[in-house]
This record gives C-alpha cells, structure tokens and sequence, in this order.
C-alpha cells in the first residue's frame, strides 16, 4: 500500500518538471501505442502489402497504401513499428523489472545483514560485472536459440548488479541511522524492519533503476537484435534496423529506417527525462532551475 | 561411395573381427544388437546407419527421434509436429518458411521451426538431428558442377549427406554406376536417368531456382568483363574478369570488396575463402570456361588409357612466383604428400586415386591410376588438385615441427605458380594480388586488391562511391531493390549472369508421415513457390521446372522430368483424403486408422510403385 | 601503512578468486555451447577418419574434468593454443585485434572525459545558466540515439554522400602494414573521425553528468566557502572545485573503459575496423572456440583489471574510504 502510495507522489511530483513531464507523456504515449497498436496496424508484421494487380509493393516510400512505406520484402512499416512498440515496452518492462528486483534484493540482504553473506554476494557481482554482456549474450543465444524470453532473461542479468552495488551502498548508510537500532531495540525482527523501514527508503532507488533499466533493455535488445541474435519471430525496432542493414537498403529507404531510429532515442530520451527529474527530486543540488 | 567407418570407442574384439573382415573383403558380421533394433530392408545400407561413428544407431537423440517415427500410429493418432532447423544468418529461408507453415496449418501440417547458429546447423544436419526437413541452397564452386556432387551426395542411400535417409535401390544403382563410368556420354545418360527417379519418387524438393547472379561493377574504369554461368562477373572462384578485364582508365588495378579474407593462408587447411583465392594463387590441373565447358590448366592435356587409368600432360615453361619452374617432379610430389598426408580438401579429390608415376619425364607425363573405374575425372579431379612447390612443400613440416599434420603447417606467404602473386596482406583488412604477366593466361589486370567490407551496406555503399570496382561474389549477390539503388549512379553498370543455383529441401521419406508417397505428394502441394520467388526473392529467380538438382542451364540437366506439383492447397486437401488421412477438431492432420491396408502398403514400400526401397523398416 | 598494503593484497587475492570464477563460467558455458567444431568438415565431405583426428588433436575426445584443468591452466599463463581455423596463434591474432580495437577507443575516450570534463565542470559551475541547460538537454539526446544507427547515418552523410571522410577500414588501401605506422599516420586519423565522432557522441555524456553534479555538491558545501572567506580567485577555487569533482570520474572512467571494451561490435563492423568485437563475433559462428574463449577471456581480464585499479585508486585518494 505504502508503495503505490509513494509512486503515486513520485509521479505527481516529476511532473513538476517540465523535462520530467514531458518524459512522462512520451512514455504514456508509448504505453498507450503498445498496448492498442497491433490492434489498429494495418497489417501483420510479417504480411506482405499487395498492389491491386496483385505485384508485391516493395521498398516503396509512404503512399497512403503504406503510410510509412514498405520494406524490400513488400511489408509495411508503419505495422511494424506498431507491433515493435509492444516488444520494445515488455523487454524493457519486464528486463527492468526483473533486474531491480534481483538486484534490491541482494542490495538489502548484502547491506543489511553484511559480513561474509555481504562478501559472498558482492563477490558475485563482481563475477557478474566482470562478463561483458554484449559477446556473452551472443554466447548464450548461440546455446539456445533466439528468443525474446532469452534476451529478457540476459538483461536481467545484465542490470541486476549495478541496482544491487546502488542499493547495497544505500542501505549499508541507513543501517547505522538511530530509527534502526531503535526498531531492533523495541524488539522488530529483522525481516520487519528490512521490510518496514529500510526498504521504503530504498524504494526511490530502485525505481530510479528500473528505469534506467528500462531504457538499458531497449538498447540491449535492438543491439542484439542488430547483430543478429534477436527473436527472428519478434518484430522488434532493432529487428527492423538490422532487416534494412541486411537488405542494403539504409542508405536510400529512409522511410525504413527512421522510424525506428527516432522510435528508439525518442524513448530513450523520455526515459532519461524522467530519470534526471527524478533524481533531481532525490537530491536537491542538482535541480535545474 | 562408402565412408571408410571408423569407431569412437577403444578397440574391442567386435572391433577387430570387423577389421579382419574388411580386410577379406566386406563379409558380413554377427548382427550387432541396433540391428535388430533397426532393421533394413537391404543390409548393404546396414553399413552406413551401424558402422559410422558415433552417429545413427549409436546417437542415443537420433535413436530415440527414429523409433518414435518408425512405430505404427495408433487409431486417431494426429500427424506430429513437423521439424525443420534453418541457420539464423538465412533470414530468406526463414521469410519463405513463414509463409509454408501458414499454408501448411491449412492442411493440419504443424511446423516447428528452430533458427540456430550456422555452425550449429552443420552439426545438427551432419548427425541427422535437424528432424522432419532440411532445407539448403546452391552453393556453386568449379567443382560443384559436376553432377555427383549433389546427385550422389545428396541422395544417395550410402552418403552421410543424404538427410532424409532416402534408399532408392534402382536410383542407387544408377548412382553406383555412374561414378565408374568414364564415357562422358553414357554417363550422362546415367545422370539423367537418375534425375528422373529422384523427380519420380519425390524426394528433394525443389522451391525454386535462383536466386539470381545479380553484379554491378564500375564501367566507367572497366570494360570487358566476363560473365561466367552460374558465377558471374566477380567470383575469385570463375576468375575471367580478372585475367581479362581491360581498363579504361589509367588505373590498372582492381578493387574488389569481399565480406572476410582469408581465414588462413595455407591451401591444405583451406576453408572456401582461402579456396576461392587460392585459384587465383595456385593453379589447378584443369578449369572451366564462362560456359562451363571443361578447359585445359595447369594440365596441357589429358588421355584416357583405360577406365581407371589417365595420363595427364603437364603444360611446360611455367614457372613458381618465386621464379623456380614448374616440373613434372612438382606434381609428382603433390599427389605423393596429399595421398601420403592429406586427409582435407584434397582428400574427396583423390580418395579413389591408387598411385600416379611419372611415365615420361621429358614431355612432363604422369600417370594416375585409380582403384576402381572412375567417371568424375575431369570434371571433379583435375578441377581440385593443385600443383605444390616440391622445394617448399617437401621439408616443410619438419621445418616448422609439426609433425605429420599438414594442417598445421604456416604458410605466411603463399608461393604457387598461378596468375596472381600473393602480395601485400593486412589481416583482416586488405590483400594485394599482383598480376604473374608470365603465366600463359595473360591477365590483363596488373593488380586485384580485395578490400574487407563485413556489410552489404558497406559494399554497396563503396560500389557507389568509387571506392571498389567489384563486389566478390562467391557468397555474395546482389537483390533486384540493391541493384536498381545501383543503377542510377553513372559509372555502374548492372550485370545479370545465368544462374545455376536453387534452393531445394529434403524431407525424411525414411520416417513416417513422409514414407507414405501420398502424403509427400500431398505435401508438395502446400507449398507456394511463387511466393519465394516473388516475394522473398524479389522477383530474381524462376518456379523450379523440375524436382532436379541440375537446373536448366546446367550442362546435364535432364529436360524430360515430371513437373513440379504446383500450389494447390485444395488438391492437397483431395490427396489426403484419398490416401486415408482425416482431420481432427482443431484442424491437425490424422493419420490413417490402423484397418488402412493401403497405407500400411504405402508405408512399407516408401517408394513410388516401380522403386524399391532399402532403408530403414517400420518396427513391428 | 600496513594497513593500506593489507587492503591492497586483499584486493588482488579477490580478484583473482573473481578471475578464476569467470573463467569456470566461461568454460561451462563453452562446454554447453552445442555444436561440433568439425561440423563444418562434414559439409566440405571430409574424410570420418579426417575428423576425428581432428578433435583429437582440438582436445575434445578428453573427459571434461582433464579440458577444465588444461584450460584453466593455459588461461593462467595466456597460452591460448592455436586457433582451429585460422593457422595462428590466438595470442597472436588477439593482440592485433586489440590493438586495433584500443586504437579506436582510446582516443575517443580521451576526448570524451577530457572535453566531457571541462563541458561538465562549466556546466556546474554556471548554475541555472542557459549554457547548462543546452550542454545538459544535448549531451542526453545525443546518448539516446542507438550508436550503430547513429554510426550508419554519419557514414552515409559524410563518406558516400559528401565523400569526405573514408567509408571505413583503419587506413586507406596499400596503407602501413605494421601497427605503429598506421597509428602515427594521418591516413589513420581521417579513419578514425566517423567511428571516433561517433564514440564520443555517446560517451561524452557520462563525464559530463557526472563532473555536473560533483560540482554542484561541491559548490554547495563548505570548502567551497571557506576557500572564498579565504580571499582565493574564482579560477583557483574553480581548479580546487574540480580536482575534487575529479574523484567519482575516477572510477567511472574504469567501468566505461570495461564496457566500451567489448560493446564495439556494432560500430566494428559499420565501419569495418578489425578489432576484436568482430573477431568475437567470427569465431563464434565459426565455433573456433580458442579464439572465442581468449577473447572473452581477454575483454573480461581487462573490464576487472581496470576496475581493481578504480577501487585501488579510489582507497588511495579518497579519505573516506579508509
């Protein structure tokens, strides 16, 4: 309860922002297009666009056939951004998620408990920051196969360690705090006051986190998909660059390419808007007036 | 064409029973236990599933995936999921396979389609462990022309390649013959005979030919350049241009940009890079024209003593790039390392070749004499086999202590007697070839340098802009949309070359659902060829003539094959019906009910009524 | 003094321990990577006997305890064997790939901290200013942007288009052969602008936040005003500002070396620059595991060495860590 509280505030308060607030409506408007898109594209992501003589349209600029014109195959691009929002959004959701949880979690039992669970969770995850994401991810995809679960699950990995050192460092500050040891004299049990008192103090700080993470997934996973190793049955804003890059097509089929370009940084942006506003909100000095 | 089997585990009396065996001559031993697990309908086949390796019948996956398809359906038993593995870098294949497995879900077929990496792929297809399909295309080299290497390979019952365990007995015997057979046209005879079982008893399955050989090249500074069938204007593999090419400007230099050089330097561990280059550096015995007509190379001529007897005529006043001559010793040394040593490239080049002598050395002749008759000798052989410096290659390995294990020898500098002097070589980065105006070919081009451009991207972007002349193209051609970019830039001429290539898949008749002809037939039906080629290749190919690996264009392409079933899923629909096959409530295909004597018929006999199968038998 | 030393063995035993643990991840993880090396001779239809040869000779016939000793021995001591495919020694072809890799990171990263560094520390200091407000609002737009979209767009703007810049490569065709020829030429340089342009677009933004915010916390603490109520100049209180924002930057500079270390693959093959992402990426779908293995091994020895040095060097400098 306390939580949804506090994200309620959190979001009232950004939007005092006019950087915050603007982050804010990209990313509602995002949600909204991933959520209803696919249900108003045109077209599958996958479906070819005929012409009334039956010829297949292809690389064809926007018409009103296509407004966002079509790839080397005939599909239409306005569809596909549309249905890649919906990917965009779960990876980043779900990456982000899962990775601020991880990471809070091992953050709090780390700090709060400290000595060697302390030492043995932070030599994990200096095991983990010691693997470069990028060449182990393709590692682990070539395993497997491609699949956006998979990729999922390998961002989680990727950012759960930098949510857990973050958190690990806040509450090892907020152990030492009178209300602390005051809870424990009174008799609090330590599960009760990891989660009573130090987590909601965390809290702001794994949000923060999510959302870094969130805009993190999103690049990881069109970097992955860039190069190849993405879900080939998951039309993804990285799918979509790396189909244009394999056709040859980046340098003349604009209408291909933008869109999922600027579809990319424009939420990448909006992450880092709300980010920045929200971090200002931790920490008074850095406002900028 | 039996592989020499060979066992995984320490030598066991079984073992050594079957070595003495082979020495006398293949007898046959006591029935291991996986016979009996797997029985044939001929024993001869026994030696491929029993005796290789650790694969098949010791393979506990491809165990457990064949007893599960071997056993009879019960009443009511739906057709199972239909599995097809497609490396993740052929993204067309995939493009193409969506729109069969919708068409398939029509029909109640399911498919389950895995993308792995491409490595991955060989590993799977080479074990027999990709499941129902397997799909690939045309890869054309010099020696790729010669029929066996996809007639036989690909289909015949002993070959490890045949995927789908196909064991046509008529067909294999055609296949048998073939190979022996040294008159180029009763051989081909042969060859067409046998396109026509394998088009009759469908078993590949042709989805299209193409894509086509589309090149663009810089005509401002070139002219001349030859389109050789099948490979086009820029392959290091048909290097007419680069001997012929004539400049038009003061530049006599080639730039070609090539996706990756050169993963090693050394012919003998070659991998197709370094093969397809290694032309250009040393030369083979004999080549190809831009037709594909067989020419003299290194080898001046060639007679046919008997049918396993040649005597091939070294071309005299040739010379290494290190300016010693090229001398019958030279050759006569090659085949002594690559039979002695070779055990690689060269080795499916002159696994049948029993010795060669020089007969006479003044006129440079050598005599090569193989085990048994043997058909591919100029199309196959002498299109392989290189000549070695004798003065590098023969204390080489010592030198460099490596024992007996040629791969592993450094070649940092390649020295052949070829047209093109290795030069220059950032790795990785850019190879400078420099034109050998001594050699008899007379290239006209005084350099080639092969820039690396990983992307398409890259190179079309280069193409444009000046940068390269020619983009390589043993591996890489050109879509209609890439070319039509092209054809607006002053300066670039498009190229459209006669294409020989396919792309085609094989199911597995040796298992159920696909032993039944009906059902393969039925299944033929499903599939939308049109949309490949239109589609997915953009228009750059033909609908297949024929269920035949030889496509029209190719010098032994039969013309009289039956046709390839068109799309119609509604006659597919019929077939089914026909053959016993009903649907269930959710649409999946059923199988015939037990009581259906056609089909228990059909199964067994795999082939279409006239052929005899030899494979694999249902179990009980 | 003792105490300092103590810390310092402690950390190196650590990393080492962290070494040793990736090492075996890596290995289970080579282990479990399905797919025979010799699978490709099967498709060129080499000979059985050919093959299994072969993974003898690759060590693959050994049982797996006896590979994990053998492998965690030579990793120790950097003898990363012969590649499978390519002839070489894989030190050999990995050092020249990370030759190449650092000749295009280590300029940039210079030129992101050190102009990242002023551009922040300016930005600080001119609180509220529109200067900040502009330095801010760019440099985080210009991380947004997906870098190999970003490296795609400059390189048919300015090389196929305007052609003034190369359309890749490390140096123009029949340029040096040997690494600090090409460096030291000024072909390299022109090479180096795009993909170098195109780094530092991306990582400017860290060293400019980051240097930000120290200095905001520091212009508002204390020191700040002691050292004015001293009578000292803005510039020279400037300097003292920034040698201490200078301390976070420290350790980031670690980490973003670690991570723009093995994340050039992308900008690798735009600009077709040998380096090592793409060596990776080669010999991950050739299955040439040796070479696979000591890249990875490679990159992940670095991302810890330079962070053991941020942490050492952050003890050192930082009295609070004490």
């Amino acid at each position: 309860m306390a939580i949804q509280l506090q994200a309620l505030q959190g979001l009232r308060v950004i939007s005092r922002y006019p950087s915050g607030t603007a982050g804010v409506v990209l990313v509602a408007v995002f949600t909204v297009i991933a959520v209803v898109g696919p249900l108003i594209a045109p077209h599958g992501p996958f479906e070819v666009v005929y012409r009334p003589d039956h010829s297949v349209l292809r690389l064809s600029p926007p018409t009103w056939r296509a407004l966002f014109g079509t790839t080397n195959q005939g599909m239409d691009v306005f569809s596909q951004l549309l249905w890649g929002t919906r990917v965009a959004l779960l990876v980043g959701l779900l990456s982000a998620i899962g990775g601020v949880i991880l990471g809070t979690i091992v953050g709090l039992v780390a700090g709060y408990f400290g000595g060697w669970i302390d030492e043995i969770l932070m030599r994990l995850t200096d095991v983990a920051f010691g693997i470069p994401f990028l060449p182990f991810a393709m590692v682990v995809i070539s395993i497997t196969h491609p699949s956006l679960g998979l990729v999922i699950l390998l961002v989680v990995f990727f950012l759960w360690r930098t949510t857990a050192r973050v958190i690990r460092a806040q509450v090892l500050s907020l152990r030492t705090r009178p209300f602390v040891w005051a809870a424990r004299a009174a008799g609090a049990g330590h599960l009760r006051i990891l989660l009573h008192h130090i987590m909601p103090n965390v809290l702001p700080l794994s949000f923060l986190y999510a959302a870094i993470g969130v805009q993190a997934g999103v690049m990881l996973e069109a970097a992955l998909s860039f190069l190849g190793y993405g879900d080939p049955n998951a039309m993804s804003w990285g799918t979509m660059l790396n189909a244009a890059f394999q056709a040859g097509a980046m340098r003349t089929a604009w209408w291909w390419v933008l869109p999922p370009g600027v579809a990319l940084s424009l939420f990448v942006v909006a992450i880092f808007m709300i980010t920045r506003a929200y971090e200002e909100l931790l920490n008074p000095r850095l406002r900028v007036l | 064409m039996t592989q020499p089997g060979n066992r995984h585990r320490p030598l066991a009396r079984r073992t050594l029973l079957q070595l003495a065996a082979s020495a006398v001559g293949g007898a046959s031993l006591p029935a291991h236990a996986a016979d009996d697990v797997f029985p044939v309908a001929n024993p001869k086949y026994n030696a491929l599933y029993q005796r290789t390796g650790t694969y098949y019948t010791h393979d506990p996956q491809w165990v457990s995936w064949t007893k599960a398809r071997l056993t009879w359906p019960q009443a009511g038993d739906k057709v199972p999921e239909l599995s097809l593995v497609i490396p993740t870098v052929q993204t067309n294949w995939l493009d193409a396979w969506r729109k069969f497995a919708a068409d398939a879900g029509k029909i109640g077929l399911k498919y389950n389609i895995q993308q792995v990496s491409e490595a991955r792929w060989l590993e799977v297809i080479g074990v027999h462990n990709h499941g129902d399909i397997e799909v690939h295309s045309a890869i054309l080299r010099p020696e790729r022309v010669d029929p066996a290497e996809w007639l036989t390979s690909r289909a015949y019952g002993l070959d490890r390649r045949n995927y789908g365990e196909w064991a046509n007995q008529q067909y294999d015997a055609l296949i048998e013959a073939q190979v022996a057979e040294s008159d180029p046209a009763k051989r081909l005879k042969l060859v067409q005979d046998a396109q026509r079982i394998l088009a009759d008893d469908l078993y590949i399955t042709q989805f299209g030919w193409g894509p086509g050989v589309i090149e663009a090249y810089n005509s401002a500074a070139w002219d001349g350049v030859v389109q050789t069938r099948g490979f086009g204007i820029g392959s290091f593999n048909a290097l007419h241009t680069f001997l012929r090419a004539r400049p038009k400007t003061e530049r006599r230099k080639m730039i070609v940009g090539i996706h990756s050089l050169l993963e090693t330097t050394s012919i003998i561990a070659a991998g197709n890079n370094m093969r397809a280059i290694g032309r250009m550096i040393y030369d083979r015995l004999a080549y190809m024209d831009e037709n594909l007509k067989i020419i003299p190379w290194a080898a001046e001529s060639w007679t046919r003593v008997d049918d396993r007897t040649w005597d091939i005529k070294l071309r005299p006043g040739m010379t290494f790039h290190d300016g010693k001559p090229v001398t019958i010793d030279d050759l006569q040394f090659t085949f002594d390392f690559l039979l002695k040593y070779e055990r690689g490239n060269f080795w499916t080049a002159n696994q049948f070749l029993q010795k060669t002598e020089v007969t006479d050395a003044a006129n440079g002749i050598l005599r090569a004499t193989f085990k048994q008759p043997y058909g591919q000798f100029e199309s196959y052989f002498l299109q392989l086999n290189v000549i070695l410096p004798r003065h590098i290659w023969e204390n080489i390995m010592q030198e460099q202590g490596v024992g007996t294990d040629p791969m592993r020898v450094r070649i940092d500098k390649p020295i052949g007697s070829g047209p093109f002097k290795f030069g220059r070589y950032r790795k990785d980065a850019e190879l400078q070839l420099i034109a050998d105006k001594t050699h008899f070919s007379k290239p006209s081009v005084d350099e080639v340098w092969a820039v690396v451009t990983p992307s398409i991207d890259g190179l079309l972007g280069r193409l444009q802009g000046g940068d390269i002349d020619l983009i390589e193209s043993s591996d890489t051609h050109l879509t209609p949309s890439q070319a039509k970019q092209l054809a607006d830039t002053a300066g670039i001429t498009i190229v459209r070359t006669p294409d020989l290539n396919w792309l085609h898949g094989v199911p597995r008749p040796s298992n159920l659902p696909w032993r039944d002809y009906e059902f393969r037939r039925a299944w033929h039906h499903s599939i939308d060829r049109d949309f490949l080629v239109q589609v997915v290749w953009e228009g750059a190919g033909k609908l297949p003539g024929a269920n035949t690996f030889l496509v029209a264009g190719n010098p032994w392409n039969n013309p009289d094959l039956p046709p390839v079933p068109p799309y119609d899923l509604g006659k597919a629909r019929d077939i089914l019906k026909t053959a016993g096959y009903s649907w269930a409530d959710d649409g999946r295909l059923v199988y015939p009910p037990p009581t259906d004597a056609n089909f228990r018929k059909r199964v067994q006999q795999v082939c279409k009524d006239g052929y005899t199968w030899g494979g694999l038998e249902m179990l009980g | 003094m003792t105490n300092l030393l103590f810390a310092a063995l402690r950390r190196v035993l650590l990393f080492m321990v962290t070494v040793w643990c990736i090492l075996t991840i890596m290995f289970a993880l080579f282990k479990l990577l399905p797919g025979d090396p010799t699978a490709i001779f099967v498709d060129n239809n080499m000979s059985m006997e050919m093959i299994v040869h072969q993974k003898q000779l690759w060590g693959l016939n050994d049982p797996w305890w006896l590979q994990y000793l053998h492998y965690i021995g030579n990793m120790a001591v950097f003898r990363f064997g012969d590649s499978f495919f390519q002839n070489q020694p894989v030190s050999e072809i990995l050092l020249e790939k990370v030759e190449n890799t650092c000749a295009m990171i280590v300029p940039a990263l210079v030129v992101s901290v050190v102009a990242g560094t002023i551009l922040g520390a300016l930005a600080g200091w001119k609180r509220g200013s529109r200067f900040e407000q502009a330095t801010v609002t760019s440099s985080l737009v210009l991380h947004s942007a997906p870098s190999f979209f970003v490296g795609i767009l400059v390189l048919m703007v300015f090389s196929y288009q305007l052609r003034w810049l190369p359309p890749g490569g490390m140096v123009s065709l029949g340029g040096p052969e040997h690494f600090w020829a090409v460096i030291t030429s000024s072909d390299y340089l022109q090479h180096l602008i795009l993909p170098g342009l195109v780094l530092v677009s991306r990582e400017i933004t860290g060293p400019i936040l980051l240097v930000r915010s120290s200095m905001l916390e520091i212009k508002g603490s204390d020191f700040i005003d002691i050292l004015r109520a001293k009578g000292l100049t803005e510039p020279r209180i400037l300097t003292h500002a920034i040698r201490n924002a200078l301390l976070p930057l420290v350790t980031y500079i670690a980490v973003m070396t670690g991570l723009l270390l093995q994340g050039q693959v992308l900008l690798e093959i735009i600009f077709a620059w040998p380096g090592i992402g793409r060596e990776l990426v080669t010999a991950l779908g050739d299955l040439d595991y040796p070479v696979a293995q000591g890249a990875l091994y490679v990159m992940a020895l670095v991302i810890l060495l330079l962070n053991l040095m941020a942490d050492m060097l952050y003890g050192l400098i930082d009295p609070r860590s004490r």
